[in-house]
């Protein structure tokens, strides 16, 4: 049974939403009247009630204030000169479980490149997602901004393929976010073929830390780094794919084991105002059985009651990462040098959250790469942002077209 | 196999504290080496997490494994060509299910255990059963479930087995009036799941003004959990007032067990206090700090057995939480700890943007 959760037509069976979305002519990019849609969206969203429950929508709301607007905008206009760029047409979003803040970022900017929109959003509600609904439907009974709301189809079925088959066959663009099965599947269902596709499946976030900068650091700076760290590390229970799973100390012995004792007595201090809920802890307690029995050999550092969990280990890999399914739970290896990181790092690896190194270091890691690995480096707390250019595609650049015109 | 004493020739809630600490420690400490020396799995998890594992001063500090391991891994500390038995826990359809390996030896210990439990509770002689179940898992071997086993290992102490419901678990009242007449004046021994006694006996006689009373003697002894009676805020005062009344039966009890753990089979006394038999124990601890917990302070529950043998289950930490209401000073005269399960712990929520727990058809 579909469900639409917000449509201008509410009367219009799914075909008719789909045929309505293809006929309404294309915005240019950053039209005015998204422009200011998206705006004043954010600006509702600030203005939540419940807004300190859920951090997230406010970071949703101040990646998308008008000054970052127009910064997106200008990053548009940077082609050619003689270049035009349209909308790409009508873009069918497949949003993740759970996570419905992150395909917002998408349809948001899907909106702003002047597409057409329709989202199947997960089975499960969720405040966040209620939220972002009801201020939808507000803005519509207020009245205004009609040219971006009837752009727009937010729905939910249940995972039915015929209907995911028919959506596919009238979009332009299709974005899917899941797990690698979700993604594997939905591909199997063909899109026109005039469509591109995005998918954004499974990947894992590491750490690589300078071991010398935590061993020298002052208290003050190393409590910074700290809560810094459980920031990008113990949000959303660990489970984005950015969240660093692995910590990799790069340093001699003596140093590594010194910023160690440094580092994770002020982590263990940051990480008590995070939530830490009983059920969380034997989620980790036993993902860290399960890892200890199969695989890579493993260590406990401190006790099964420390917040994160640490285990230490030779090495770590893809494999691993996947069986850690979060909850404030981490794996260290120490390695000699930054150089040697690069055969560690696997096709799924995607954001390194970094400290201490400096960008030819960075670069030299990058080109010793053999594989798909890494697709953003960021410096510590920077881990859960969103950048336009997601698992090394910029969004812009896919949700539009560019038209090749000779020069005026 | 011959150098231990066979932990169930002791009486089953015999031993005070004292004596049953020191005898538990030194046979719990006796099945962390054979394990650790047979089932590869568990010698590296001890070597990783549990370095202190050898030498616990205490029950309190001896090594456990999170119950839900055994959703994930196929743990055994016996060759393969002696596997007896393979339990299978229930759970919903799609969700894993743990699976414990048992060999002759162990499995005839779990059901020893029972009888002598379950003897303590009703006595010795066999009376007429009444399930409260329907019997399709007789037919159907694939139907085989961890409700099936429960059943069939509770059928042991009953004869005339007669199963009340059909497959849609309506119970034949008529079928159920001839059989009683039967069994005329005679004691029986109904067994079934908490919620299916409730909803299916209980409720359905109610609804369709149906009048029973059973002999006096009579015996109900239930289990399962409490999930789906708490959500119909049915707690276990109102649960016995309701037999007693609909039914006349005085005597109801408990149990709480779980498949992961052969032996540890706890069952209510006239009190309403779960009791550990000699051989098992249950520990109360800080869900957060994971230190035993004081009398009185409820916790998440970890349960402690002599009998497993053939597996790693000796000790482990559930999902359950319980409060310990003391040892060896139940009002009942039963030497042991005794205590209350009061729920579950709330299950982690998924978060994060992979999700590939909904996909169909993959």
């Amino acid at each position: 049974m579909t469900t639409l959760l917000f449509t201008t037509s509410p009367s219009q069976d799914l075909v008719g939403q789909a045929a309505r979305l293809r006929e309404l002519p294309a915005l240019s990019p950053f039209d005015p009247s998204t422009v200011d849609f998206v705006s004043e969206f954010s600006r509702r969203i600030l203005q939540l009630p419940e807004l300190r429950q859920f951090p997230e929508l406010a970071t949703l709301a101040h990646w998308f204030r008008p000054a970052a607007i127009e910064h997106l905008s200008r990053l548009l206009a940077n082609g050619k000169d003689s270049d035009v760029t349209l909308a790409r047409g009508l873009v069918f979003h497949l949003a993740p479980a759970n996570v419905d803040v992150l395909f917002a970022y998408a349809w948001l900017m899907s909106m702003l490149s002047g597409n057409r929109n329709l989202a199947r959003l997960s089975q499960k509600p969720s405040a966040q997602r209620e939220a972002l609904i009801r201020i939808l439907h507000a803005m519509q009974a207020d009245g205004g901004h009609e040219r971006a709301l009837e752009r727009t189809v937010l729905l939910t079925y249940p995972h039915d393929d015929e209907i995911t088959a028919l959506l596919s066959r009238r979009c332009h663009a299709r974005i899917i976010w899941g797990g690698d099965q979700t993604v594997a599947h939905i591909r199997s269902i063909p899109l026109a073929p005039l469509a591109v596709e995005l998918a954004f499946p499974d990947r894992f976030g590491i750490a690589a830390f300078n071991a010398r900068c935590f061993a020298d650091a002052r208290e003050e700076e190393l409590a910074e780094l700290a809560r810094r760290f459980c920031n990008d590390t113990l949000w959303f229970g660990q489970q984005a794919c950015s969240s660093p799973r692995t910590v990799y100390w790069i340093g001699d012995e003596p140093t590594v084991e010194h910023a160690q004792a440094r580092f994770w007595s002020q982590v263990h201090n940051a990480a008590a105002s995070h939530d830490n809920e009983p059920a969380a802890l034997m989620a980790r307690v036993t993902d860290a059985h399960l890892m200890a029995a199969q695989g890579i050999p493993l260590k406990l550092s401190g006790s099964l009651d420390q917040f994160p969990l640490r285990l230490s280990a030779p090495r770590a890999d893809d494999k691993q990462r996947e069986q850690q399914s979060g909850h404030g739970l981490l794996v260290e290896v120490a390695l000699p040098a930054l150089s040697v990181l690069a055969a560690e790092l696997d096709d799924r690896d995607q954001t390194l959250v970094q400290h201490g190194f400096g960008p030819d270091e960075l670069r030299q890691l990058l080109s010793a790469l053999s594989n798909r690995a890494i697709d953003r480096i960021v410096p510590l707390g920077r881990a859960l942002d969103f950048h336009h250019v997601w698992d090394g595609t910029d969004l812009l650049g896919t949700l539009t077209r560019r038209i090749v015109c000779p020069a005026r | 196999m011959t150098t231990h004493a066979d932990p169930l020739d002791t009486g089953v809630f015999a031993l005070d504290r004292t004596s049953k600490r020191q005898w538990l420690l030194q046979g719990l400490r006796e099945l962390h080496e054979l394990h650790y020396a047979k089932c590869p799995e568990y010698l590296r998890m001890m070597d990783a997490l549990w370095p202190a594992a050898g030498d616990a001063p205490d029950i309190e500090h001896l090594p456990w494994l999170p119950v839900r391991l055994f959703k994930h891994l196929e743990l055994k500390s016996i060759p393969t060509e002696a596997i007896s038995r393979t339990l299978v826990s229930s759970g919903t359809t799609g969700a894993a299910v743990s699976r414990i390996i048992l060999d002759a030896e162990t499995a005839r210990q779990q059901v020893k255990a029972l009888t002598r439990i379950f003897g303590h509770f009703a006595g010795n002689k066999r009376m007429p059963m009444l399930v409260i179940d329907e019997n399709g898992f007789l037919r159907d071997r694939k139907r085989f479930n961890a409700r099936a086993a429960g059943i069939l290992g509770f059928s042991n102490f009953g004869r005339d087995h007669f199963y009340l419901l059909d497959q849609d678990l309506c119970p034949d009242w008529n079928a159920l009036d001839s059989w009683l007449a039967a069994h005329e004046d005679q004691p029986i021994f109904l067994f079934g799941f908490t919620f299916i006694v409730w909803q299916s006996l209980v409720l359905a006689a109610r609804a369709d003004g149906r009048h029973f009373r059973f002999p006096a003697g009579t015996i109900l002894v239930h289990g399962g959990g409490w999930k789906k009676m708490e959500e119909r805020k049915v707690d276990n005062h109102a649960f016995k007032t309701a037999l007693q009344e609909t039914f006349g039966i005085e005597k109801v009890h408990n149990y709480y067990g779980m498949v992961e753990q052969v032996g540890s089979v706890f069952f209510e006394c006239e009190h309403g206090h779960l009791h550990a038999p000699t051989y098992a124990d249950v520990i109360a601890r800080d869900p957060i700090t994971l230190l035993p917990a004081p009398v009185g302070i409820q916790g998440v529950l970890q349960v402690l057995s002599l009998l497993p043998r053939s597996y790693p289950g000796h000790s482990l930490l559930t999902e359950d939480i319980g409060i310990i209401h003391g040892e060896d000073d139940c009002a009942c005269g039963r030497l042991g700890k005794h205590f209350s399960v009061l729920g579950r712990l709330k299950n982690v929520e998924v978060r994060g943007c992979s999700d590939t727990r909904t996909v169909p058809g993959t």
